[in-house]
């Protein structure tokens, strides 16, 4: 056959071909996506006064000037030495690499709309004008070459790495069909699960209105230890500093100010030291924050408690605490009740007895003699030893304490909390250490998150729903803060439940977790997660497994409201979508978001409008009415339409603010990007009740003050004040929650160390076991997302094993050399790193590296991810080796042709057991290294092998620990009502399960038969046959 | 007999196709087209019950997503890197044209958007035959030919070579009649159409390839140096894909390899240095020269023009085989090459 021939045939069938329409309609306004161009412009910047911001700390920075922010001309540096003058718009929008919420300044090009980069926002209250390397990385995320621009659905099997670009329509129409059907079967189907939210409530309204128990965090990976110790005190969940006004900072920390929270926090701690306050670290590990100490207590993980109750002691034997406070705001009476009807044992029978004969507790003497009684224990020679740490340095970190005049500024999030079993207690030791000392709530103090924090609330919210979602907080964990998240796939192993639509949202669950290998099961299991859509602005291991990739916007590509306590004030931050803002200031207006983004990225704002809308599009399910505008009834709301219903009626002061400048309040939040609508809220809970109620109609017998039948408020020296959130109003030392649901023991009740799984008794060094510490992070790291940062991976892209040098001579090993260490289910092999900055006995490896893709050009960087192959052998063995490290490679960014490096890290978290905490539930973090060994011979960088098997066996012996709600629960619920739940549902929720899972059909028991049953005897976490 | 708008018209119209056909993939769309088309018709691929887009879509992926990177800067440009000064060249030629690209997902200089050009250009021609206006359409056949000309007649041969050896049917039969549609096309527009247009011809000097640097003659060319020259299209005078090196790799019993082509190639030369396996391997590289060579060959029997373009390529395949036979020298050597092995 002829080429003619065959030429002419085809033009023939040609000349009356339709063309069908492109399958993608061009996106005519939104920037383009590639190398960003910039335009030059013949203006020349001219000469202003900057804007000065002077920082505490004596810095000052310069910005440009705020009437200037929409035409903005300076001279282009990468064009140096030529003079090219560029024209910018100044949009301000929030970071969202961390849950900071710190302010940034996009700098968009006026005539091409690109970003040509990120700075910090002088007018927002929390970061001041300053970013951590985080901030201005958001360009490189914006502009990585590899970051997913489409909608891809999956074609053939799970993780067969086959997809298709879809458009957003068809996506929306699929998902939203199969949210309908699941809501119309059940209440439990569809589940979102979040990493790190970015925002306050928008999501959390969506779930709500769908009517679903469909929440799931990765708190239980992160802070639910110190959560629950929060909340025993005090019942807010977590802890908000003072570090500028502090005498005395005490961090326990190998995560919060070496690098993961807070930008805004580190300024202060630095301002706080300049001023003179005193820093205290407790590390096992040198890191940037306890190498800025005043003192490193590197403490054995676990004996962290014990240090803080030897310090407590001192303070209350040697009479250096403030007995106001206490004897004003502690549950003293309500502890020396539990002494007299023996819910708390103390050792002084003479005490015991005497408080058995009182029918009323005015004395407050006699609570200091149970605390001496209590703690006299805890002497700082018991600390030295536990803690290896010398006792000197305990002493001076004690005498600074004990001067710290209400000043003492604490933190612990992660670390030590998260770390161990009965972390929960580390923050509740720490608290009391600020309850001793006077310092809650007051300058230099620490106060409690809800009172530095503002969440305006929407135009209208939808009711609680009637749901609870057994996979999420089953009746083992009645305690747990909050969903049991990291258990999900263990929980679907053993049968307890399916998802009909799985959303991981800006998460990767099977990286980030521990036990990868059984999210990985889980994930490929179309029968137990039947629809997995990912929302994500990158590629990860988890979407690999995904039915739908769906590109979600990075910080100047999205709209989310957020507030953060930075410091003692409230302030609100709003994340912008610049190229949007540019576009509409520039007179084009945008209807989605994703017409201004690069490729067809959207925003979730947006997103989950639209597939809300879709799901009930008659209002059938009664969720569309929650999806329509308060300013067109029956038409369905706009995003800007959602912020300034807020901005207008929810924000004190911002109408007002708005009015001064004339403009609208969402214009002026369009401006700044931030207002501020507190400047201090110290001591909150001693305002008095507002008027009306100084009087209040009744006061109970705990002197709580009752308004229509609820608590409001505490009467305090005949005043009625607001109080803390707990049940008391007060701040609890003995928690009658820890004793009516199942943990009477004064370990439990109140602080107290409780004994670690990796205590020095459980490790045997000499058998070549050791301690494994992976929950810590360089600070330029952020989860699964630097691997889009070519910045930041470029500063930080490995995590070798810490290793002292005394256990580096005793296994033969140096800098560099290969080491297997060997866990409860698996091992791995990765190079050593040689220091003294870590404890003898002690390894240490930062999380969030040891990325990986399994094709070479579909998955994370290969810049910042190894490619790895993944065996399994059918029998829940798992092996992953990598082929080959990082490698530069091509595309419009020539940077990525100049990557250096090849280690990225060995992804560890995949040989970690879980240890799900018997009573927060958190997963306690630490490991048990059953061998640290030099490398095998056939050993290669990045292996890891995992027995699934062994993993369910661990869980289990873990659950094993737990003291279920159906045998401990008082009331016949699944859960203490006061206690948090990021959404909760009605009342009728609560009511315990007829059949509860693992019961074998048996029916839930009444409050005394479980009591009888069921309740340990001694103080050791004992195992609960199931 | 097709009438001049007819033939116009026509050719819009395939353009227009196989363009989609390379940005897109196979859609449900385009199928029913294709399968119309007999060279085209046995290679749809097909399920039993239906057309399955979705492995159609994956195939795309395979062909110009993992291995053939159609691009002209990938072809023409020494860096072999995308958005290139072929892409601004390119970029410059679309705006002469009055021809927009949605840059959004490709480079203009995609093979997909290079025929969505002449599919156009020839609608505009055809839309000028039907109006009458023949000054317009014989500008309109000028800027064809003036683009095949300084672009596309120059990178064709290899790209088509090159998704033709990907094993992929289908593409394989698109390759083969895209280069027979330009070819003809060209063929169809005489020189005496555009004559009118030499001023602006003058404006776009017809490109030469740029000369391949002497890489044997520099002490310090390596294997990494051989592997980056290889794939270099306008030095070495092929493209070999992701695919190709594993399959000279599974030939001769070597790991296929993985990551981007130039390490994936640079190892596969290390493991047959160390192997033992370098002769095999060049022998399978000098297979894959005579290839291209056929074709090249071929390409230059439609003329002159065609003829200049062919031989250009070919002494870019001489100066491979040169380096294939002083590597194979090197390998039986009693001290292998001279060249180092890092950069």
């Amino acid at each position: 056959m002829s080429e003619s021939s065959s030429i002419n045939r085809l033009l023939s069938t040609m000349l009356d071909w339709a063309t069908p329409k492109p399958a993608k309609a061009a996106n005519e306004e939104g920037a383009g996506f590639g190398r960003p161009r910039f335009a030059a412009s013949d203006r020349k910047p001219e000469q202003v006064p900057m804007t000065v911001v002077e920082h505490p700390d004596g810095r000052m920075s310069q910005y440009p000037p705020v009437e200037k922010w929409d035409e903005w001309v300076e001279w282009d540096g990468k064009a140096w030495p030529k003079r090219v003058a560029r024209r910018y718009m100044l949009i301000p929008t929030v970071c969202f690499n961390c849950e900071s919420a710190c302010g940034l300044l996009a700098y968009v090009d006026k005539e091409t709309l690109e970003i040509k980069k990120f700075e910090g926002n002088p007018v927002h209250p929390g970061s001041r004008g300053r970013n951590c390397a985080k901030g201005p990385a958001t360009h490189n995320q914006v502009y990585d070459p590899e970051r997913i621009l489409y909608p891809l659905k999956r074609v053939g099997k799970r993780g067969e790495g086959k997809w298709k670009r879809v458009s957003w329509d068809e996506a929306l129409s699929d998902i939203a069909g199969r949210m309908r059907e699941s809501r119309q079967q059940r209440r439990d189907g569809i589940v979102y699960h979040v990493g790190r939210p970015g925002e306050d409530g928008y999501t959390n309204r969506c779930i709500s209105a769908w009517g679903v128990d469909g929440h799931n965090s990765h708190t239980n990976i992160c802070s639910a230890s110190a959560r629950l110790g929060y909340s025993l005190w005090a019942g807010f969940d977590r802890p908000s500093p003072d570090h500028a006004n502090a005498r005395v900072i005490l961090l326990i920390s190998s995560h919060l100010e070496t690098g993961h929270y807070f930008n805004p926090h580190a300024q202060r701690i630095i301002e706080g030291k300049m001023a003179g306050a005193k820093i205290i670290t407790f590390d096992p590990r040198l890191s940037n924050t306890a190498s800025m100490s005043d003192a490193w207590l590197p403490t054995w993980p676990g004996s962290e408690s014990t240090v803080l109750l030897a310090i407590a002691n001192y303070l209350i034997q040697s009479g250096q605490y403030d007995r106001s406070f206490v004897r004003t705001w502690v549950n003293w009476q309500e502890t020396l009740q539990a002494v007299k009807e023996q819910k708390l044992q103390i050792g002084d029978p003479n005490l015991q007895a005497r408080l058995a004969g009182l029918d009323s507790f005015d004395d407050f003497d006699l609570f200091e003699q149970v605390l001496k009684d209590l703690y006299k224990d805890f002497t700082f020679e018991r600390a030295a030893e536990e803690a290896q740490v010398p006792i000197d340095r305990i002493r001076q970190a004690a005498a600074w304490i004990a001067s710290c005049d209400g000043k003492l500024a604490t933190h612990v999030w992660r670390s030590a909390s998260i770390g161990n079993l009965g972390g929960w207690q580390v923050a509740r030791c720490l608290f009391f250490l600020n309850v001793l000392t006077g310092s809650v709530g007051t300058p230099g103090g620490t106060s409690g998150n809800e009172w530095n924090k503002f969440v305006p609330k929407p135009f209208k919210s939808p009711p609680a729903f009637d749901a609870w979602n057994e996979l999420h907080l089953p009746h083992e964990y009645p305690l747990a803060h909050y969903e049991m998240s990291f258990l999900l796939p263990h929980f679907l192993e053993e049968g307890r439940g399916d998802i009909d639509v799985y959303f991981t949202r800006v998460y990767n669950p099977m990286w980030i977790n521990p036990d990868g290998f059984m999210w990985l099961k889980a994930l490929r299991d179309e029968e137990k997660i039947k629809c997995h859509v990912a929302l994500t602005p990158t590629w990860n291991e988890s979407a690999w497994f995904a039915d739908y990739v769906l590109p979600m916007g990075h910080a100047g590509e999205r709209h989310d409201l957020m507030s953060q306590e930075t410091h003692a004030g409230q302030w609100i931050a709003f994340r912008q979508p610049v190229r949007r803002v540019a576009l509409e200031k520039l007179g084009k207006p945008v209807r989605h978001t994703y017409e201004a983004n690069p490729g067809e990225v959207w925003e979730e704002n947006e997103l989950w409008i639209e597939l809300s809308v879709r799901m009930d599009p008659d209002g059938d399910l009664g969720v569309r009415q929650w999806f329509e505008s308060p300013y067109r009834p029956g038409e369905v709301i706009t995003v800007e339409e959602y912020y300034r219903w807020i901005f207008e009626n929810s924000v004190p002061g911002l109408p007002e603010a708005a009015a001064q400048e004339g403009l609208a309040p969402l214009d002026y939040m369009r401006k700044y990007g931030a207002f501020e609508v507190t400047r201090e809220n110290y001591m909150p809970y001693a305002k008095e009740l507002p008027d009306g109620d100084a009087a209040p109609a009744e006061v109970d017998t705990q002197a709580r003050v009752l308004r229509n039948g609820k608590v409001a408020g505490v009467m305090v020296e005949g005043v009625a004040q607001t109080g803390f959130g707990t049940p008391s109003r007060r701040l609890e030392f003995f928690s009658p929650t820890m004793y009516e649901w199942g943990w009477p023991e004064k370990d439990y009740t109140i602080p107290w160390p409780l004994k670690s799984h990796v205590h020095p008794d459980n490790i045997d060094v000499a058998m070549g076991e050791m301690l494994l510490l992976p929950n810590f992070r360089l600070p330029t790291l952020i989860h699964t997302r630097s691997a889009n940062a070519k910045w930041l991976y470029e500063i930080s892209h490995k995590n070798p094993v810490w290793m002292n040098p005394v256990d580096a001579r005793r296994l033969g090993v140096e800098t560099g050399d290969l080491v297997r260490v060997t866990t409860e289910i698996g091992y791995f092999v990765d190079t050593v790193w040689v220091t003294e900055g870590i404890k003898p006995g002690v390894i240490a490896m930062s999380h969030h590296l040891g990325r990986w893709r399994l094709e070479e050009n579909v998955g994370v960087n290969p810049g910042m991810s190894a490619l790895a192959r993944l065996d399994e052998d059918g029998d829940g063995n798992f092996k992953l080796n990598y082929i080959h490290g990082a490698r530069p490679w091509q595309s419009f960014d020539p940077d990525t042709s100049r990557i250096w490096w090849e280690d990225v890290g060995v992804h560890q978290n995949l040989t970690h057991a879980v240890h799900p905490d018997p009573i927060s539930g958190a997963h306690c973090w630490l490991q048990k290294a059953t061998n640290v060994r030099k490398a095998d011979p056939g050993d290669r960088h990045g292996d890891v092998w995992v027995d699934t098997a062994r993993s369910m066996q661990v869980y289990r012996e873990w659950l094993a620990m737990t003291r279920s709600a159906v045998d401990v629960s008082p009331d016949g619920t699944r859960r203490p009502a006061w206690l948090k739940r990021p959404l909760k549902p009605v009342p009728a929720a609560y009511k315990l399960p007829d059949h509860p899972f693992g019961r074998n059909g048996k029916q839930v028991k009444t409050r005394a038969q479980a009591r009888e049953t069921s309740r340990p005897k001694g103080n050791q976490v004992t195992a609960q046959p199931d | 007999m097709r009438t001049p708008y007819e033939a116009a018209l026509a050719r819009s119209h395939a353009y227009s196709f196989f363009s989609q056909l390379l940005l897109h993939g196979l859609t449900p769309a385009l199928a029913g087209t294709a399968a119309a088309i007999p060279e085209l018709a046995a290679a749809v691929p097909a399920a039993d019950d239906g057309f399955n887009a979705d492995d159609a879509a994956a195939t795309h992926q395979a062909v110009f997503g993992f291995n053939v990177f159609a691009y002209q800067c990938i072809f023409l440009d020494p860096s072999g890197l995308l958005g290139g000064d072929e892409s601004d060249r390119v970029r410059r030629t679309y705006a002469r044209a009055g021809f927009g690209v949605d840059e959004t997902s490709d480079s203009p200089d995609h093979l997909g958007h290079e025929l969505s050009l002449l599919a156009h250009l020839c609608g505009a021609e055809a839309d000028a035959w039907g109006d009458g206006k023949t000054g317009v359409a014989t500008r309109a056949q000028g800027l064809q030919a003036a683009f095949l000309d300084e672009h596309l007649l120059w990178w064709l041969p290899v790209v088509a070579e090159t998704v033709t050896r990907q094993e992929e049917p289908f593409y394989a039969a698109v390759a083969g009649l895209i280069k027979a549609l330009v070819v003809d096309h060209r063929l169809s527009l005489y020189q005496d159409h555009f004559e009118l247009l030499s001023q602006a011809k003058a404006l776009h000097a017809t490109p030469q390839l740029p000369e391949p640097p002497d890489i044997l003659a520099d002490p310090k060319t390596g294997l990494k140096e051989i592997a980056g020259f290889l794939l270099t299209p306008v030095y070495g005078g092929i493209y070999l894909s992701r695919d190709d090196i594993g399959r000279m790799a599974g030939a001769v019993h070597l790991p296929r390899g993985f990551g981007e082509r130039r390490q994936m190639l640079a190892n596969l030369l290390r493991a047959g240095a160390e192997y033992d396996q370098m002769a095999n391997i060049v022998a399978a590289l000098g297979a894959l020269v005579d290839t291209f060579a056929v074709a090249y060959t071929d390409y230059g029997l439609h003329g002159a023009r065609f003829g200049t373009i062919a031989q250009h390529w070919l002494q870019r395949l001489d100066y491979t085989r040169r380096l294939l036979a002083a590597l194979s020298s090197a390998a039986v050597a009693e001290r292998p090459l001279s060249m180092h092995e890092s950069s």
